[in-house]
């Protein structure tokens, strides 16, 4: 769409309230939004609902755009989506209430701490951690606590995108698994977990992977895997503790 | 020189995470990699399901060369199958004692490296 025409709508929207030129700007502007949300894919939200997310930040800039500023609506609306991106991230995809600062602490320290997985050849300690974003341990031992309150992905999204809902490589091993498990609490367990547990599971516990081969692996951050095997374990944990499958 | 941490805790998992931030704290005193205090948390909380109440004790022992986690009292369970290969794949080495009253008690060991 011509700058002359994006121009024209938002005339037609701001001054004379036309919802519909909003709702073709809004339109016309989606693929910018797509885009911008799939540069924060694959940290544990769905794009899907990113793109959504932005698509309210798109909104809120057509509504706060000043025609007489005389810069382009596309360049003014990417601070807010971003910004309205970057909000879903702080403030919904938390378990229970945790402070901004230690939210953006323990972003900076997750981020920290795969580049120095990398740089290290090892798991950094608390020390190094801490030392490298520039906080005292204790504190970073809280936000690294605190990620633990951070909603993993969800669980059901096709891992293969080739054949989704299906994990390579995964029904020999679960095989496996369940004839050496028989009978056990956590074979019983393992029905309470859904594709891509059962997948970390196996690995951790079947194959003895560590938690940074299984990221690798997987293409997920250590502290993914580590909030993955977590969420499996209380999985099968309250699976057990039904009365029918402890009967 | 064995440095000992020991907590009592109501045996619910509300106070798992009490317990998981002392255990964080150790092994930041420790310098152990991050990966592997993480392990030794999952270890610990799974074995917490264990327990038997109204309360549960972890004694975290810190030697030279690993860290030794008791937990206890827990129920005749925990020497379930598929939860010992769980807790085998975290630590180095899992044991299960008898406690006072019949119960039973686990002693996880962590070797003082990276993680496994």
């Amino acid at each position: 769409m011509a700058s002359n025409d994006q121009r024209a709508l938002l005339v037609a929207y701001l001054n004379q309230g036309d919802v519909r030129a909003r709702d073709r700007l809004v339109e016309e502007l989606m693929p910018l939004v797509r885009s911008l949300a799939n540069r924060y894919a694959g940290r544990g939200e769905p794009t899907e609902d990113l793109v959504q997310v932005g698509a309210i930040g798109l909104v809120k800039a057509i509504d706060r755009f000043e025609l007489e500023k005389g810069v382009e609506l596309s360049t003014y609306a990417v601070p807010t989506i971003v910004g309205e991106i970057r909000r879903h991230f702080r403030d919904r995809t938390w378990a229970v209430h945790v402070p901004r600062r230690l939210k953006e602490l323990s972003m900076r320290l997750a981020r920290t701490r795969d580049e120095l997985s990398a740089e290290l050849g090892r798991s950094p300690t608390v020390a190094e951690l801490a030392a490298a974003v520039g906080v005292d341990e204790e504190e970073a031992i809280d936000a690294l606590e605190a990620s633990k309150a951070y909603a993993p992905r969800s669980l059901d999204q096709p891992y293969d995108e080739d054949e989704p809902g299906r994990l390579p490589g995964l029904a020999d091993e679960e095989r496996g698994y369940a004839a050496l498990e028989r009978g056990s609490v956590v074979h019983q367990g393992l029905d309470a977990l859904d594709e891509r547990e059962r997948r970390i599971v196996v690995l951790r516990f079947l194959r003895g992977m560590s938690q940074s081969e299984i990221a690798a692996e997987i293409g997920i951050s250590q502290m993914h895997v580590s909030r993955l095997l977590r969420k499996a374990l209380d999985a099968m944990r309250g699976r057990l503790e039904e009365p029918e499958v402890r009967a | 020189m064995t440095d000992v941490v020991s907590i009592t805790v109501p045996a619910t998992p509300d106070w798992n995470g009490v317990v998981e931030l002392v255990l964080a704290g150790l092994g930041a005193r420790l310098d152990l990699p991050y990966d592997r205090i993480d392990e030794l948390q999952l270890a610990t909380t799974t074995v917490l399901g264990d327990a038997v109440g109204p309360d549960i004790r972890v004694d975290a022992s810190a030697g030279a060369e690993s860290v030794d986690i008791r937990v206890g009292p827990l129920a005749a369970g925990a020497d379930d199958a598929g939860r010992r290969r769980v807790l085998d794949a975290l630590a180095d080495a899992v044991e299960l004692e008898p406690g006072a009253d019949g119960t039973t008690w686990a002693v996880l060991t962590f070797a003082r490296g990276g993680a496994r």
